[in-house]
């Protein structure tokens, strides 16, 4: 499985709208929250063409104005980065 | 909740902390401790991204000797804790399982054969059979008839280690980098302008400025991260604008508020268009700061095509060999020159609406608006890759819009140490460190001071380029042909020919490699290269931050860093050898002189080896190994010398550029910060070069002062006129459209434009290996305009045939997704060894700056 952190911006006001579209997907969930609109949240995906997906995904939803990946590791493989 | 869910939980957890805590989150203390404990064990060390210019700054976690993590480096200022979708896979490039792990020779019948099969041998065998063919090739031909194509991708030991041995060693300026094929025309024209390489700007200018206008660059694929930084001012400063200038409509139009697509070759017209426009509105030249700080200039016209004098395409190109000529002329015959650039002119030219270049010059000449133009191959690899590269500066002096922050004209790279390496070592056939040049006597005389040579050693006639390399060696002229670092026979174009000659020719070619690439299977002897987190290193990045970097982990097998090569290499000739009176036309007498007795009197013997005295001596021997610095981190090959080899040669070279606008800090300086632009004086860096308060080298009251020194005299009014020197200006040139070398015609129809796509690099022998990479794009495909398929009976998906008058090859169809091209171009991406796209390019090079023009080219499609 490979978890990516990634970095989202939105408005201030949409804050609540955004998180509720990101933990509804089922395999992104919001960790932490800034009031200036940026939040840190996970994907989890099968490989990392699915995290790309993913993330192009929650790119597209509403008020969403940017999502940057920050950090990936692959889990469960221990010999692989 | 189970086990494999707590597990899972916690996971989630410390990346997210990890990720937060990078970003300057208040993170509560329980998920930092979930960040850490997920950790354990782990050893964390500031790096940077092997891939593209951008100079992303990355984290590696190292555990028992492997990689197990990676992520963006918060404290970067470049990339600020994000990295692209290549970025994340730096570490799986390393562990391919095709990796070369021992030398590897062509053998028949026990001994070396051109048509024998690859069979490993030892480092002492490989290195055997190399000085053999070497001084074969040597003491048949000399200087010239061997050859080093080096890299953007050495690090800058490498790349100075390279140079050193080839130019004082071997005494062959047959060595150029790849950069040759990417940044040339970039180098030409900032030397033409500003006297000095490299852009007098810095990233900082996104974040400041009102508007970015990319010309000829997929940022959007190719620098993502900086892309993201436009998309962050964009999104979040409303007033930006963001301009998309290409020949195909790529992802940065998805951000851009215009869109110009124009046809190949004529944006010389369009930039021409804007500078009529600017020398005509009123107020639209900051006429303060052209007085002050520029000249105008113009140059010879008919210059060819930098492609042999036989091809067509060179007929009626009188001034072919006098390309890099040019004179001041007035502002008034500047003027008199754009007038023929008329809206209507330049719209029928580039079939851009005039309604959209007006769009385009009114943010020009609005002097009010800070504006940043960014470009990279679509300029570079131009036929005419120096003229459009000083045109742009043409349009930013003319408005005042350079060296300021949040306004300048940018050239970004394609590679990790363009400019750190190729450029500013100066791995080029004509170059010498810090801007410095092999013809001029008094630099080869500094050069040879700094690497204590015998006066009169250094070569300076100006070696093959890296075009012309390949040429020759087809020809027989060189014989030994060294490649590190790079792919030469998939980054070639007309690729064909080249793979023949190495393959059938009386030569010997080397390939220092990390992968089976096109170029090792091509070569008669490979050897295995340690990649980035196996040795220490360091790179130049676009806005001129240097960053260093420590070895993480140990090379497979066999796998050694390329400076090993190099100085391995190098204890097989002696200075008695090398340094004798040796034959090259072209230079008094035709022999370069014997200088032995000079050595001799500085202390030297003729049986000490070229290792002895460039890479061996005592004041680079007093850099001490192990060092405090190392921090615990192993060398494989300061150990291997017993002195801190990597130290020894940054210290060696940073004494070039001190005091000469190319001053670096020194070597423990850079394991300390996140990078530092050139100049560095007394520890601080230069964001803004040339431009007061912001550059050392710019005294009080100046204001502005372009102090480079390279091409400042030159002749009045004609090429016969005075000669004059204009320090510390900026030349604004003039410079006309001209006809690209090939055109589609009735039987090539349509033109073909090369490339890249954002999950692959360059020739794709590192990210072709990361699965996830390779299966989200595991071929190049033909992009094409739907109506164009239909008419050749193609749709989607469809195997095809594209074929030029060099070649052809085989790739599927796509009419949809991220690269949509207007009727009569296709975009083909260069990476996939299997769509060998390079065999159809043509080798038409900017005359100037010998750069290859990738975009433009003639080929026809049909159904395979």
């Amino acid at each position: 499985m490979t978890l990516s952190g990634v970095l989202l911006a939105c408005r201030p006001e949409f804050i609540p709208q955004v998180t509720r579209s990101v933990n509804d997907l089922g395999w992104a969930e919001v960790h932490f929250t800034e009031d200036t609109g940026r939040m840190v949240l996970t994907i989890e995906a099968d490989d990392v063409r699915q995290s790309v997906d993913r993330l192009t995904h929650i790119k597209g939803l509403p008020r969403v104005i940017s999502a940057e990946m920050a950090e990936t590791r692959v889990i469960d493989h221990e010999d692989q980065p | 909740m189970t086990n494999d869910l707590t597990r899972r939980d916690f996971s989630k957890l410390a990346v997210a902390a990890s990720v937060a805590g990078g970003l300057g989150f208040q993170v509560p203390a329980n998920a930092l401790a979930a960040a850490d404990a997920s950790e354990a064990g782990w050893r964390w060390d500031k790096s940077v991204c092997r891939f593209c210019g951008v100079g992303c700054g990355v984290m590696v976690a190292t555990k028992d000797d492997r990689i197990v993590a990676m992520k963006g480096d918060p404290e970067s200022p470049v990339n600020r804790g994000l990295t692209c979708i290549k970025g994340y896979f730096n570490a799986k490039i390393m562990y391919g399982a095709d990796r070369l792990t021992k030398p590897l020779l062509r053998m028949k019948d026990g001994v070396p054969a051109k048509d024998g099969k690859f069979t490993p041998v030892s480092w002492e065998k490989a290195f055997d059979v190399m000085a053999a063919k070497f001084k074969e090739a040597y003491g048949e031909g000399g200087p010239a008839a061997i050859g080093l194509f080096g890299s953007g991708q050495y690090t800058i030991d490498e790349g100075y280690a390279a140079a050193k041995l080839w130019k004082a060693g071997f005494r062959s300026n047959n060595i150029d980098p790849n950069a040759r094929h990417c940044m040339a025309s970039a180098v030409a024209g900032f030397i033409q302008t500003f006297g000095i390489d490299e852009p007098p700007g810095c990233y900082d200018d996104i974040e400041l400025t009102d508007a970015v206008v990319t010309w000829g660059a997929n940022m959007a694929e190719c620098h993502p991260i900086l892309w993201s930084r436009v998309t962050d001012r964009k999104l979040t400063h409303k007033p930006t604008r963001v301009i998309n200038l290409s020949t195909y409509s790529n992802r940065c139009s998805d951000l851009a508020d215009l869109e110009i697509i124009f046809e190949p070759q004529t944006d010389l017209a369009i930039l021409n268009y804007i500078g009529r426009e600017m020398v005509t509105r009123e107020g639209a030249i900051d006429q303060e700061f052209v007085d002050k700080h520029c000249i105008f200039a113009t140059g010879f016209t008919k210059i060819g095509y930098g492609l042999e004098a036989d091809h067509p395409a060179e007929q009626g190109q009188e001034h072919r060999g006098k390309a890099g000529g040019h004179w001041s002329i007035t502002f008034e015959e500047f003027k008199k020159s754009l007038e023929p650039y008329t809206a209507e002119y330049t719209s029928e030219l580039s079939g851009v609406p005039v309604e959209k270049l007006e769009e385009l010059a009114d943010l020009y000449c609005d002097r009010s608006k800070k504006v940043v133009s960014f470009w990279t191959m679509g300029f570079n690899q131009h036929t005419r890759g120096t003229w459009v590269n000083e045109q742009m500066y043409m349009v930013h002096l003319l408005g005042g819009k350079m060296s300021k922050p949040g306004s300048g004209a940018f050239s970004l790279t394609g590679q990790p140490s363009a400019c750190g390496t190729a450029r500013e070592v100066g791995v080029f056939a004509h170059r010498l460190p810090a801007d410095m040049v092999v013809a001029n006597g008094k630099h080869r005389a500094i050069t040879e001071k700094l690497w204590k040579l015998p006066a009169g050693t250094l070569n300076g006639k100006v070696g093959t380029h890296a075009v012309k390399m390949m040429r020759e060696l087809r020809d027989g002229t060189i014989k030994f042909y060294w490649s590190m670092v790079t792919n030469p026979f998939q980054n070639y174009a007309n690729g064909n020919e080249w793979i023949k000659a190495a393959r059938t020719g009386d030569n010997f070619i080397v390939v220092s490699d990390c992968y089976p690439t096109v170029s090792a299977k091509v070569a008669d002897l490979v050897l295995p290269a340690a990649m980035i987190y196996e040795k220490w290193g360091s790179y130049g990045n676009a806005e001129r931050r240097t960053q260093h970097w420590r070895q993480q982990v140990t090379a497979p097998g066999e796998a050694t860093g390329d400076l090993w090569h190099l100085m391995e290499f190098s204890k097989r000739f002696t200075i008695g050898e090398m340094w004798k009176a040796q034959p090259l036309k072209g230079v008094e007498g035709d022999q370069l002189p014997d200088v032995l007795a000079a050595a001799k009197e500085m202390g030297y013997r003729e049986d000490q080896t070229l290792f002895d005295v460039l890479f061996n001596h005592a004041e680079l021997r007093k850099h001490a190994w192990p060092d405090p610095i190392a921090n615990g981190h192993a060398n494989d090959i300061a150990e291997h010398y017993g002195y801190f080899v990597h130290k020894a040669l940054w210290e060696e070279y940073r004494q070039f550029g001190l005091g000469n606008g190319h001053d670096l800090a020194d070597f423990d300086t850079y394991h300390q910060v996140r990078g530092l632009r050139w100049p560095v004086v007394d520890g601080r860096e230069t964001q803004w070069r040339f431009a007061e308060g912001f550059d050392p080298y710019v005294k009080p009251g100046e204001g502005f002062n372009f102090y480079g020194k390279a091409l400042k005299t030159i002749p009045t009014g004609s090429p016969k006129g005075e000669k004059v020197a204009h320090t510390g200006k900026a030349k604004i040139f003039f410079r006309p459209y001209a006809e690209p070398a090939e055109s589609p015609d009735a039987e090539f129809d349509l033109w073909l434009c090369t490339g890249r796509v954002l999950e692959h690099w360059h020739s794709g022998s590192m990210t072709k290996r990361v699965s996830e990479l390779n299966r989200a794009v595991p071929h190049a495909v033909i992009y094409m305009h739907k109506a164009d398929a239909e008419a050749r009976g193609l749709a989607r998906n469809d195997l095809a045939l594209v074929e030029s008058r060099r070649g052809k090859v085989q790739a599927r169809i796509e009419t949809t997704g991220r690269n949509r091209v207007p009727q009569g171009l296709i975009f083909v991406p260069w990476f996939d060894e299997n769509v060998l796209i390079n065999k159809l390019t043509l080798d038409a090079t900017c005359p100037i700056s010998k750069e290859t023009d990738y975009k433009k080219c003639a080929v026809k499609v049909s159904k395979a």
